[in-house]
């Protein structure tokens, strides 16, 4: 299985692994930091890196020990366990607690979803960092995003641009 | 003597070497390992990719000549058959028929209207103050405008038996 470590480190926020027995354990290839732990993409809850891959990761990475191996896993290593997310859309606010591990694609599902954002209206919207001018990837994390030492994201849902005129 | 200078090899070239690294970095990887795009050829200054959204994929020939420094443009492809995709079998929908629009983009090789494609750049300039966080510069990549591309085809519908 292919494994990618995202960090919170701007110099290296992403790196390959390689190729990965299932079998071994994430401590023999991640060197964590003092105070760090290890999540896997979207997971709620650091995970035990004694424990072989193939037990911490599950189809979307979120559940664990279905004895489904997926061919690719992401990685985060953080010392924050939770960061907070508050996303602000037509004048409404949402605030919510999220692992460093969570993408800007789930964070922009639930913000949705909690917004009360019809379908059609949310197809259209991109999540950026209040102040940019850039929408985020959704494949960031938001672990990566705060850098090692931040706690809260604020963020802006607000329509795609339409490359016109 | 001859003094003259030899054609510049492919290998010699600093955009193709900086391509070949960028192909190689984990966030570009990592995107393949989604499943969100995949380099069919490159034949420098032209690489074919296909890229993936959840109700289909399209191809482009990406000529990145003078890339960094300048943007690439793209055409949709057709890859077995490798020619230019007819326009009749673009994907259409409101953000990605701006982008592939029939009326513009087959008059100029089928480039993609939009800000990091170098045939639409050029005669836009007024893109530079309007989309500020879509200008070309040469810190972008080609991973840039791959993730463009997948972000305005959210809408589209492909034509049946592109999926």
């Amino acid at each position: 299985m292919r494994a990618y470590l995202h960090t919170p480190d701007a110099a290296d926020p992403v790196r390959d692994l390689g190729e990965l027995d299932p079998a071994t354990r994430l401590a023999e290839v991640v060197e964590l930091q003092l105070g760090e732990q290890l999540w896997v993409e979207d997971g709620d809850d650091p995970v035990d890196s004694s424990m072989p891959l193939a037990e911490l990761t599950g189809g979307d990475g979120a559940s664990r020990g279905n004895g489904t191996t997926p061919a690719v896993v992401h990685l985060q290593r953080h010392r924050r366990n939770r960061i907070t997310v508050v996303v602000s859309y037509n004048g409404r606010t949402v605030t919510d607690d999220y692992s460093p591990a969570t993408t800007i694609a789930k964070v922009q599902r639930r913000a949705v979803r909690a917004l009360n954002v019809a379908a059609a209206e949310a197809a259209d919207l991109v999540l950026q960092q209040r102040g940019a001018t850039e929408s985020l990837d959704e494949d960031e994390h938001l672990g990566t995003l705060v850098g090692p030492d931040g706690e809260k994201l604020e963020l802006d849902l607000v329509p795609a641009h339409r490359f016109a005129g | 003597m001859d003094v003259s200078t030899p054609p510049a090899s492919p290998l010699t070239d600093p955009g193709l070497r900086l391509l070949h690294q960028q192909l190689a970095e984990a966030k570009f990887t990592s995107g393949a390992g989604r499943g969100w795009w995949r380099i069919e050829q490159l034949d420098w200054p032209a690489l074919v990719v296909t890229v993936t959204i959840d109700v289909g994929e399209l191809t482009l020939r990406v000529d990145l000549t003078g890339y960094p420094a300048q943007p690439p443009t793209a055409q949709p492809w057709d890859l077995p058959h490798d020619q230019p995709l007819p326009p009749t079998q673009w994907p259409t929908g409101p953000q990605t028929s701006m982008m592939l629009n029939p009326a513009w983009s087959a008059s100029v090789g089928g480039a993609l209207y939009f800000p990091y494609d170098r045939r639409a750049v050029a005669g836009h300039e007024v893109w530079r103050t309007q989309y500020p966080g879509h200008t070309w510069h040469a810190g972008r990549t080609l991973r840039d405008y791959l993730m463009l591309v997948r972000a305005v085809l959210r809408d589209a519908t492909f034509p049946q038996g592109r999926r």
